[in-house]
């Protein structure tokens, strides 16, 4: 058993210590945010100032000189707020970060003026995939500087990243189109997971990449880049893990972002059908609305919504991810003896009980008025994170261990043999959901 | 039999990679003319998503 887990399962025994609660890294993603989600919902911060899209216009449109104030501004609010979290955690580290984090912030910066170059972003080239490939290049040719390494944390960047996204799992949205649309996110896509994670582990032997296997089947059942990063942190993933599961899902959303409509359209598939299909397979978000547009207006509502009810999905994988993994995975040897509630928690990743507990507050405790004028700011700083912290990812990655993971491709073979799965079963659950032959449309 | 699943194996690889390079590189996906992208990859990014959502229950 891990030995850090036996302290703490030891002291539990001996009495309540919260010290954790300052202590450790894991739960200062949760307090970070906390505080941002309050300081948004008050009005406290607004959204961070970060460059714009740019194409024809040139690369200065991306940072107009008026904004660079405000990118000053967001700098030192996430300067202060993981420096404080720093500060609690790994206080003899405060110093160094606190120095090298404005290097991590302006590669931030960097990834999101090619990230959001109108023509690259639209095929998923956006500013999350830049900042890997700029962290990559740093680390693959100079060498990453031991003074940046100071500053590359990505799980607290990764992690509070994903307390923030839980705000935007509304689980009171599910029913927004009735059985019909739980039918094709809700039905098929945990079928999905649970088919094709059996299959990595019994046909694919994938025993020592449990983290990858999971990681990869939720990016192609969910929603590519958020469901990787959510349940790569939640299965305790390497970061070269996630990293690998992000690459494959966009080149195949590039693909499908293409070639779905056109096989719609050359098959003859009624529109809503083909609406309903798109949302519930292609990976990314803005994805699924560029694919369907092409179909009409129906087709891209129908398809938004479900993509959207499918999105909520993924506080319940991630959750439930995590408890799997603590329960069975980090299990001491003997695997007839029953895990103690307290060694569940434990070994439980805590920025999962802030991104359900945020999810929850947003769904079903805050007015609508409240959410919809929080989201965009904490939205914004979700971004960000994420961005920082595939900065850092890439920082401390090198090609070789990339290369490393996809030898033998079965990474690469659990991703299509389950995006074809995916494909026709969701395809079948249009078809009954959303023909109108079994259910009247709700529209 | 390995050598023949390898071989596949490699192909479909280089299928998939080029398929994708030749979409980027042609633009088939028009990006100019739509809304969203594969770079938006999260709902709260893409304001179509919302104004569905509003529409269909407003309905």
């Amino acid at each position: 058993m891990n030995k850090g887990i036996v302290v703490e399962a030891k002291k539990a025994k001996n009495g309540l210590d919260l010290s954790p609660l300052w202590k450790k890294e894991d739960w200062w993603t949760v307090w970070l945010g906390i505080i941002l989600i309050v300081a948004a919902a008050v009005g406290g911060v607004a959204k961070p100032a970060l460059p714009k899209k740019w194409a024809e216009g040139g690369i200065l449109e991306s940072i107009p000189v008026d904004l660079i104030p405000g990118i000053l501004v967001t700098g030192v609010i996430c300067w202060i707020l993981f420096s404080l979290a720093v500060y609690f955690f790994k206080k003899e580290q405060v110093k160094k970060f606190a120095v090298s984090f404005p290097v991590i912030f302006l590669l931030g910066i960097g990834a999101y003026v090619m990230g959001n170059y109108a023509p690259w972003r639209h095929y998923g080239f956006n500013n999350v995939v830049w900042a890997l490939v700029i962290g990559l290049i740093i680390s693959n040719t100079v060498k990453t500087p031991a003074f940046l390494k100071n500053a590359a944390f990505t799980e607290l960047f990764i992690k509070t990243g994903l307390v923030l996204l839980g705000a935007s799992i509304l689980f009171n949205r599910v029913l927004a189109l009735g059985v019909m649309g739980l039918g094709v996110a809700w039905i098929v896509t945990p079928l999905i997971v649970l088919v094709m994670y059996w299959f990595s582990q019994k046909v694919l032997k994938m025993k020592d990449d449990k983290s990858l296997a999971i990681t990869i089947v939720a990016a192609l059942s969910v929603c590519g880049v958020s469901a990787a990063i959510a349940t790569g942190a939640a299965s305790k993933a390497k970061k070269e893990e996630i990293s690998l599961a992000i690459s494959i899902s966009l080149i195949f959303t590039i693909l499908m972002m293409i070639l779905m409509p056109a096989l719609i359209r050359l098959f003859g598939i009624d529109p809503i059908v083909g609406g309903a299909w798109i949302g519930g397979t292609v990976d990314a978000t803005g994805a699924v609305v560029a694919a369907s547009t092409l179909l009409g207006e129906e087709a891209m509502q129908v398809a938004s919504v479900i993509k959207m009810i499918q999105n909520i999905l993924i506080g319940i994988i991630a959750f439930g991810v995590a408890v799997y993994w603590a329960t069975v995975y980090e299990k001491d040897g003997d695997s007839k003896t029953s895990v103690k509630p307290i060694e569940i928690w434990n070994r439980m990743p805590k920025f999962i009980l802030g991104f359900i507990g945020a999810s929850l507050i947003f769904s079903f405790f805050l007015s609508k008025e409240t959410v919809d004028a929080t989201l965009p700011v904490l939205d914004g700083y979700r971004e960000l994170f994420f961005t920082l912290a595939f900065i850092s990812i890439g920082l401390e990655s090198n090609f070789k261990d990339m290369a490393k993971m996809v030898k033998g491709g079965k990474p690469l073979v659990l991703y299509l043999t389950g995006q074809i799965l995916n494909i026709v079963i969701t395809l079948a659950a249009a078809y009954i959901f959303f023909s109108g032959r079994f259910f009247a449309l709700p529209f | 039999m390995k050598n023949i699943m390898d071989k596949i194996k490699v192909g479909v690889t280089l299928f998939v990679v080029a398929t994708a390079f030749y979409i980027v590189a042609s633009d088939l996906g028009e990006h100019g003319k739509k809304a969203g992208g594969a770079g938006d990859i999260w709902w709260t990014g893409v304001p179509q998503i919302n104004a569905a959502y509003e529409d269909l229950t407003r309905e």
